[in-house]
């Protein structure tokens, strides 16, 4: 584009051109505008996207000594700046309106008023997500929701560490016809929840770190993606559209009595193991066929190398058309025998994978990851790339442990991966 | 229709200086407002398009032309739309934008106001400013006084002006 120009072209196009140029912006370049001339100044007060990104903050209160007492200086400024966007806003519609914020049940009255502006310009696209800082005890809770009659145009909804009843999710399924989209994470309000209903148009379900259910039961014909924790009360059926998975599970049994009805139509499995107990070992065995598998990521959130291996080995052998496998695997032991057992389970060859994934977190090395690589490599003759990212772990690090980690990586690996396979450490 | 004589229709299509093209029916209805037309039966002459000049509907057209070739590939659609537009400056684009909204294609629309709100990206107002030649006609009483009404559109802001 050249440079200066003297007729100012721009300042001349139609409000809802410049408005929709602006829209493209994050919110705070967007308001920004209103600086260039008088022309400008009201034009982002149309944007129908109102985005409340501060990720600059919350990495610094992430990564600062003492989070809370952050919290404590930030909260309350960025409680100010959607207050005055929500008083300025003029914008008769909204397509996103988006809090992301670690806040807590005292701004209960500013977020309520959030949610009523937004549904009072029918919002299609909803988050409210008050971060992870936040003591459960003190989480907002979501307000007698009769008051939000004009959800109906609605298309996606997400709630994270608010409190939200079944009844307050049952009642945006019933009222809001175009919903596709739900995501309700870190509640602790449910106890048993219906997602059931022939007008459902529901695509993605999201339910992850949600717990207390007695009893969750999932009827929805449209139903693509679903994130969910195994309880005893899961109830799944009549999913036929279901082909992207992701489960928690304290058991392999739970889970495949659980999914049992949609396991030959699955794409994507993402399976979340948080304990081990006996019964693990003993039902590998048990997995159905899935014919149709292309994605498989195993979480593996507990110990026991033996048991991965006989997990990984059953999975992949009922996947034949697998291309992508990826571990996340954080709790190894640091030597491990190299015991024929473990080795003869080692088996699962596999000519479709053409991916390997590995996320650990590389602070200590273990014999255990050369073991998995070199199982990969012996049983995928297709393998083309191994990907290990060494950033994986629950505490942020800095730059010079992030470099060591992926030194530490390569060093280790490197040696057993043969030319043809490409070979990256994130 | 092309479907029923085998072969494809073309229409005439006016600019507001009376330059005429011939553009494939399938291509031209890309344009909401030119298929409106051909579905109502009123494009069987010259199609008339009075907010639009022959240099701009030319460069319409060859979009046109371009982007229906391509089979339903997303990616591949988004790419031909970013070489497009690639080598076009500004006052290009703000006739294109002008012309996209009045034919009503969202797609060359979006395009376009996606690759204007990439120059604006990251920049602070007075390179906005010099950039498009945008003339400030406030006081430096007013302007302060919106600055501060806007004071939390800088925080936490890094521009980079040098490109």
């Amino acid at each position: 584009m050249g440079g200066g120009d003297d007729d100012d072209r721009i300042s001349k196009l139609p409000d809802d051109i410049l408005v929709d140029v602006i829209s493209r912006l994050s919110l705070k370049e967007a308001g920004r505008t209103s600086v260039l001339s008088p022309r400008w100044k009201n034009v982002w007060k149309h944007t129908p996207f109102l985005n409340f990104d501060a990720d600059d903050v919350l990495q610094k209160i992430m990564e600062h000594h003492s989070s809370k007492d952050l919290i404590k200086i930030e909260a309350p400024k960025y409680v100010e700046w959607v207050n005055s966007v929500v008083r300025a806003h003029k914008s008769p519609t909204l397509k996103e309106f988006k809090i992301r914020f670690h806040l807590d049940n005292k701004y209960e009255s500013s977020i309520t008023q959030w949610l009523e502006f937004a549904f009072s310009k029918q919002v299609e696209r909803l988050e409210l997500n008050h971060e992870n800082f936040i003591n459960p005890n003190e989480y907002y809770c979501l307000p007698d929701f009769s008051s939000f009659a004009s959800c109906k145009s609605l298309k996606a909804l997400s709630l994270v560490s608010v409190h939200v009843t079944d009844g307050a999710v049952e009642f945006f399924l019933r009222n809001c016809p175009l919903l596709e989209e739900l995501t309700v994470c870190c509640s602790h309000k449910f106890l048993d929840l219906e997602v059931c209903g022939p007008s459902l148009v529901l695509k993605h379900l999201d339910l992850q770190h949600t717990y207390d259910f007695r009893t969750l039961k999932i009827c929805a014909p449209f139903l693509t993606s679903l994130k969910v924790q195994i309880t005893k009360g899961l109830l799944i059926e009549n999913v036929p559209m279901l082909v992207d998975l992701s489960l928690t599970s304290y058991s392999v049994k739970g889970l495949i009595s659980a999914i049992s009805c949609c396991f030959s139509q699955l794409e994507v499995l993402c399976f979340s193991l948080t304990s081990i107990n006996k019964e693990v070992m003993s039902e590998h065995g048990n997995f159905p066929e899935m014919p149709k598998l292309k994605k498989l990521f195993i979480e593996y959130k507990t110990c026991g190398y033996e048991s991965l291996v006989r997990l990984m080995a059953s999975l992949i052998r009922k996947s034949p058309s697998l291309e992508e496998f990826a571990l996340q695997y954080n709790y190894f032991p640091p030597k491990v025998r190299k015991d024929r057992g473990v080795e003869e389970a080692m088996w699962f060859p596999n000519n479709h994978v053409k991916v390997f994934k590995l996320s650990s977190d590389y602070s200590r090395v273990s014999d255990v990851m050369v073991y998995i690589v070199g199982g990969i490599l012996g049983n995928c003759a297709g393998l083309e790339k191994i990907i290990v990212d060494t950033s994986d772990g629950y505490f942020p690090v800095n730059d010079r442990h992030k470099i060591e980690r992926r030194n530490k990586a390569k060093q280790q690996l490197e040696p057993q991966i043969p030319h043809h396979i490409e070979f990256v450490v994130l | 229709m092309a479907a029923e004589t085998g072969t494809p229709t073309t229409l005439t299509l006016k600019s507001n200086d009376d330059e005429l093209f011939s553009v494939a029916e399938s291509a031209a209805i890309l344009s909401v407002t030119i298929r409106n037309m051909v579905e109502d039966g009123c494009a069987g002459g010259v199609i008339p398009l009075d907010n639009v000049d022959g240099k701009t509907l030319a460069s319409v057209i060859t979009y046109m032309n371009g982007i229906s070739a391509i089979p339903a590939d997303e990616e591949k659609k988004k790419s031909y739309r970013d070489k497009f537009l690639s080598d076009k400056d500004f006052e290009t684009l703000a006739d294109m934008v002008l012309a996209a909204n009045y034919l009503n294609m969202s797609c060359l629309m979006d395009a376009v106001s996606a690759k204007i709100a990439q120059v604006m990206e990251k920049k602070s107002v007075g390179w906005v400013r010099r950039k498009f030649g945008i003339e400030n006609d406030y006081t430096p009483e007013e302007e302060a006084a919106v600055k501060e009404e806007h004071k939390w559109t800088f925080e936490g802001v890094e521009t980079d002006d040098d490109n």
